[in-house]
């Protein structure tokens, strides 16, 4: 056994891993007992390669796997107790409901008055009791996505390791689907490891959350902290946050000043960046917007633009500004008076600005 | 838009939406009628012996004792081959199907060779092979295949198994493999989940398999003539019996026993494709 860090029923570390043309490198993540995390990325990050090394599908070339104090990076998947619904659920056409739910319970030589409790209780959970009979053949995407979670969750495994379960489902079932898993979720206390490429998903599900790209982790956190101070623009835009703009880093006396074209410089004496092209997000949650140009204050920095669209007045809470950002601010309502082509001004509390690399630039 | 422009305007639209259908119906009608032609002729063919037979044909082939040990040998060979060549096909089409391996491309085609051999050619490279050292010493165990029975079984096997790995590898690749690596997780090892996932799976394409290896064991000529002989009451089978018969001017039992030949591969073919759900042979 080895020692669990931080109550960690999960933790990867250093992993390497090489298939095909693609490598995922220095894997390094931990999930606590009962935490609900978020793999997010692109198509091409690794996400799905990760989960299948997890499962123990391949075998890393170097690094470490521990689940439950266990170090199972030798173990073959089926010593390793963890529940795996793929993409495409991969239920057994030739089986039941009822079999395909008791596969993983059979396999740990239950006996047969015990494997029919667990599969009540799991079916029962799950509110698909009434599918027991059935194939899968016979079932609707919502209904085959509950029998793969029945499955998996049937012998309690120590972690739950969901590959994009509600990618094939429409959008009023994928609605209902994230409420049963967060009801789910909080009755069981299963530690769950989720992939998706869907920021909405993730907001709403995820406590924690690890953000991939091109194989690596490049941030891992809260999901507030990823939110709220994201480490690179590419996490900001591949979760759509709102508060990015480009500009540029330039230093006069010493001092640094971000740069935007038709705005006075935003001086940022904590800057550690080189002078040259890169980013500024500020979390929008923090932002006030009004009609007239507020008292300038030290630690408030100002940004000007004019209204391209009152999204409020078509019912959506946004505000969407012309000139050299183009932000949209999401969640406020502005009255119907803020029409088009009006001037705003937003004020932002200087140290809830972070900066950061223009990546493109190193390439 | 005025309704007059609106009517203009939907029946332009209309006239290609026309055009496309009637190419449509004439790429169907240059279909079946083709279709027509080839099921016709072979159909034509079956007719054609049916109306040359006479009608005390079938009785007498039924009551002959030379034609029905021929029949007894040929089932229990190509039952026996049948079965050889699905024992065979199993593991060689699973590991076609799921794994690379150095000289992959070797194997294949050496599986394939049969199939595209003449089958004459099967039959003087079996008499050559035991010829030579490896077939003198397997003989030497006892085992004795030249003119022998267990000959007919063993160029029936070599003749109709490729057919076999390429039914089941066809069955084994449309295996999706996240079904094997989810019982993996969920606890089996791998030889449990080849038994208790792989092969349910499979089931239609082991059986459809046997079933076209069967029917290929039972119309066998070339290489039997040539590696058995065809002895009357020893080493005789119904194909050969034809060419006996027909070698003697009998017609009318030849026919019959073509026509029984054909009658069964029919059934099995049906069963073949039953069975194979459509899918392609290779």
């Amino acid at each position: 056994m080895v020692e669990r860090q931080n109550n960690a029923m999960l933790s990867v570390d250093a992993l390497r891993m090489g298939v095909k043309g693609f490598a995922l490198r220095d894997i390094t993540f931990s999930v606590a007992e009962g935490d609900y995390c978020i793999i997010l990325g692109p198509t091409g990050a690794g996400k799905t390669l990760l989960l299948e090394t997890l499962c123990g599908l391949y075998r890393p070339q170097s690094g470490r796997v521990v689940i439950a104090g266990r170090d199972v990076t030798g173990l073959d998947p089926a010593a390793r107790n963890i529940g795996y619904v793929p993409q495409d659920y991969a239920l057994y056409p030739f089986k039941t409901v009822a079999q395909n739910v008791a596969f993983g319970l059979e396999a740990r030589r239950l006996g047969r008055d015990e494997t029919r409790r667990a599969v009540d209780r799991v079916l029962e959970l799950l509110g698909i009791e009434h599918l027991r009979q059935r194939r899968p053949g016979k079932l609707s995407g919502g209904e085959r996505q509950r029998v793969a979670l029945a499955r998996a969750l049937a012998f309690q495994p120590d972690v739950l390791l969901l590959d994009e379960p509600l990618c094939a489902l429409d959008e009023a079932t994928r609605d209902r689907v994230i409420d049963d898993l967060k009801q789910l979720h909080a009755d069981q206390g299963t530690t769950v490891l989720h992939v998706c490429h869907n920021t909405e998903e993730a907001l709403r599900l995820g406590h924690q959350c690890v953000v991939m790209q091109a194989g690596r982790i490049v941030q891992e956190g809260a999901m507030e902290q990823v939110l709220n101070a994201p480490a690179s623009a590419f996490v900001a835009r591949f979760l759509r946050l709102k508060g990015l703009v480009r500009g540029a880093i330039a230093r006069r006396d010493g001092v640094a000043a971000f740069c935007l074209d038709g705005a006075p410089p935003w001086a940022m004496p904590q800057c550690t960046l080189s002078p040259g092209p890169a980013y500024a997000f500020f979390p929008m949650q923090e932002v006030t917007v009004t009609l007239q140009r507020p008292e300038p204050e030290p630690d408030t920095l100002l940004l000007e633009g004019t209204i391209e669209t009152n999204m409020a007045r078509r019912g959506r809470c946004e505000l969407r500004l012309n000139g050299p950002t183009r932000l949209r601010v999401p969640g406020i309502y502005p009255p119907a008076t803020w029409t088009e082509g009006r001037c705003v001004y937003l004020s932002i509390p200087r140290e809830k600005v972070r900066l950061l690399p223009d990546e493109s630039n190193h390439r | 838009m005025s309704i007059d422009e609106v009517t203009s305007s939907t029946a332009s639209a209309a006239r290609p939406v026309s055009a496309s259908g009637r190419g449509a119906a004439l790429f169907k009608v240059g279909l079946f009628a083709l279709l027509i032609i080839y099921a016709g002729f072979i159909a034509a063919l079956l007719i054609a012996n049916i109306s040359y037979m006479e009608p005390g044909n079938i009785a007498e082939v039924l009551r002959d004792p030379d034609l029905r040990f021929a029949a007894r040998l040929t089932l229990w060979t190509s039952l026996l081959s049948a079965a050889l060549a699905v024992f065979f096909a199993v593991p060689v089409a699973y590991a076609l199907s799921r794994y690379d391996f150095p000289g992959k491309a070797l194997v294949d085609t050496l599986v394939d060779m049969p199939i595209v051999l003449p089958n004459i050619v099967v039959g003087v490279t079996l008499l050559v092979f035991f010829q030579t050292a490896p077939g003198r010493a397997l003989e030497g165990t006892g085992f004795r295949f030249v003119y022998t029975r267990a000959g007919i079984v063993l160029a029936q096997f070599i003749c109709v198994a490729p057919y076999a790995v390429r039914t089941v590898a066809g069955a084994f690749s449309a295996v999706d493999k996240r079904l094997e690596d989810v019982a993996r997780t969920l606890g089996w090892s791998a030889g449990q989940v080849f038994r208790r996932v792989t092969l349910p799976m499979v089931r239609g394409g082991i059986v459809a398999g046997g079933v076209i290896a069967w029917a290929l064991a039972i119309g066998l000529y070339g290489p039997l003539m040539v590696f058995t002989g065809t002895t009357r009451q020893v080493t005789e089978v119904l194909s050969t019996s034809i060419y006996l018969e027909l070698s003697i001017g009998r017609i009318g039992p030849a026919l019959a026993i073509s026509m029984l030949m054909v009658a069964f591969t029919m059934a099995s073919l049906i069963i073949f494709k039953l069975l194979a759900g459509g899918q392609s042979l290779w």
